[in-house]
Order: C-alpha cells, then structure tokens, then sequence
C-alpha cells in the first residue's frame, strides 16, 4: 500500500477540526473522506482541482462494522468535544453533527434494500445506506497529512469517477447532476481508460446502471461506453 | 449578469446551501428544545446568622415568569443542559445569518441583479 505524504492540504477550519478529530481516533483505518471534500485532496497529490463545495461533510463506513459489537471510538463523544451538536432525525434517525457553517454526516454502502439507517457501533454513529458506495472502498488512496496529524483515506479518483457517472442520473436534483457531471469531468482528464476497465471489470452491474454509465460516457465525451468483460 | 446567474451549478449549489441550513436551524430549534429554558439563580436566605443559598431555575411560560426549585443534587446537571441550550442558540443564531445572506444572493438571481459591490 502506498502512502502519499504532504505537510498541508488547505480546508476550512471546521473541515479540517473534524477529519484531524476521525484521523487522531483511527477512523479511516474503517472508513473514507466522501463527496468533494476529496479534491483538496487529490489536488494536493495528484493535481486534480476542482473548487466547487458545498458545507456538508460525508464519511463514509465499512457496512461490516454493524455487525461488530466492541467499541472502538465513541466519535458522538469526540465530535460534541470539538464543537458539534448531535442531531437525530426523527423520521429517519439519521444523526448529524452540526455546527453553524457545516454539517458532517455518515454514510455506508447499501446492501439489497435496506433503506433504513444503519447504526454502527463501534463508532457510536448512524450512518445512512446509499447504492454504489462500495465502489469508493475499491483500493482508496492513504494520505500522511502532517498539519491534520495522522492517516486519512480518500477514494481512488478512478472509483470517484465511476462513482459519479452512475449516481448523476440518479439525481433528482438537475443542479447535482451537473455538478456530478462537472467532476465526472475534471476526473476523466486523469483517469486512463484502462484503469477505469479494471475497476468495472471488478463490479457487476444491471441493465439501468449500465446505462448511467453510457450516458454520462456521452455527456462528458469520453469516448464510447466501457464495456464489461464476460 | 452575475455569476451566481450565469452558472447553474453555483446556483444550485446556493440553493442547497439553503436547504441544509434551513434544516440545519429546525434540527437545532428542536435539540434545543430538550434541553430545560431559562436561567439559573439563588436565592439567599439568612437564618439565625448564617447564609443559606437555595438555587432556582427561572423562565418565562405564556408570558409569565416562572421559579422553579433546583434540588442540589440535580444542580450541576441542570447547569450543564443550559449551557448546551446556550450553545446551540449561539449556533442557531450564526445558521441564521448564513440563511439571511444565502436570501439575499438567491433573490438577487432571481431579480437578475448583480451582487451590491460587485463591478
């Protein structure tokens, strides 16, 4: 496994409180950095920029941890120690941390139809199951942040992108389709098509994520569709 | 034109920035509202030459003003909720401005106006 070493990544200040807390208590040994928070990260390490950023932070969890019952962080605890008011949505009892410019959520991959939230123990969290996250835990990149003090992980640009071109049809919401679109994009300028065959090569997908996958293949013009080896 | 006007994905980004701190303000009203109202204070008894200090929670409820005894065991305890309830009206607060200035952008866009200051 590779670590990428860098002395600073330039975030937010409560971006940066919140990844430093996860990192110091050993939370990316189990999960990853999600969503656009990734490119400050992959910017740093491999050039690729995007600055378009909403205020929500998401984590992502391995969906093997709730199924494990030992301890390992109370992050409700660490988090509420850095400053941020635990929510609960009542009608989903999905947990949020709050503070006044920024939300952090979690988040694991969904396995069949399970739509309600997930607890995880260990953690002391809930985490909401979204499809196709597992895609993101395919070989992530490990960084050595020395200014957030410890190891964090965010998902290979590759699954990003696979990612991103399968979920922005999925979106109801036609600004977020863009955006995915939009990073989709930025992605495929440092993604070569070979690495991208491998990783789908790895997934099994039904007739309407293929299409997803062809369409965005249209949108961003990279060329035709992959196809996946039988 | 502005860029918030121009760029669909800037302004949906602003419109989900809204959304979320407008939930964000009703999550928090509502965890705040767990949490007991009002504020903590003594009332100081004087009896055969001593002083005695007996602590009470004071609020307001359809207008009129409320003591509540505290019972020293549970003062520390109480203390702590109100300190928390304090935390987040701050936070309710800030998220307040945020939605007031996230307003103001969107309804400029709508408007068709350039942001006041920008050139």
């Amino acid at each position: 496994m590779t670590i990428f070493k860098c002395e600073t990544v330039p975030l937010p200040p409560s971006v940066e409180k919140a990844i430093a807390r996860l990192a110091g208590c050993g939370f990316f040994e189990y999960g990853l950095i999600g969503g656009s928070w990734c490119f400050p990260f992959y910017d740093a390490i491999i050039g690729i920029k995007y600055n378009f950023r909403t205020l929500d932070l998401d984590f992502m969890v391995d969906d093997a941890l709730q199924h494990r019952k030992k301890i390992i962080r109370d992050l409700e605890a660490e988090l509420e120690d850095e400053g941020f008011i635990s929510t609960i949505d009542y009608a989903t009892h999905l947990q949020k941390f709050h503070t006044a410019d920024m939300e952090v959520e979690f988040l694991t991959p969904r396995k069949g139809n399970q739509g309600k939230t997930v607890l995880i123990r260990p953690f002391n969290i809930t985490a909401q199951p979204l499809p196709f996250l597992n895609i993101l835990f395919s070989e992530p990149l490990t960084l050595k942040v020395t200014s957030l003090d410890g190891i964090i992980r965010v998902p290979s640009p590759r699954s990003m992108l696979l990612h991103k071109m399968i979920i922005a049809h999925r979106r109801t919401k036609e600004s977020k389709k863009s955006k995915d679109l939009d990073q989709c994009k930025v992605l495929s300028l440092y993604c070569s098509r070979t690495e991208v065959q491998e990783l789908v090569n790895q997934q099994k997908f039904g007739r309407n994520t293929w299409k997803s996958i062809t369409a965005s293949c249209e949108i961003i013009s990279i060329g035709p569709p992959f196809a996946q080896e039988v | 034109m502005s860029v918030v006007q121009k760029d669909p994905i800037i302004s949906g980004m602003l419109e989900d920035e809204r959304e979320r701190c407008a939930n964000a303000i009703k999550a928090l009203a509502r965890k705040a509202s767990e949490y007991p109202k009002g504020s903590i204070h003594f009332r100081v008894v004087k009896s055969q030459k001593k002083k005695y200090s007996y602590p009470f929670l004071k609020y307001r409820e359809d207008g009129r003003s409320v003591f509540k005894h505290i019972p020293q065991e549970d003062l520390e305890l109480i203390q702590n909720q109100i300190q928390k309830r304090k935390k987040i009206e701050e936070e309710i607060k800030k998220a307040k401005e945020r939605l007031r200035y996230l307003d103001c952008l969107l309804a400029e866009e709508k408007r068709g106006r350039p942001r006041r200051g920008s050139k």
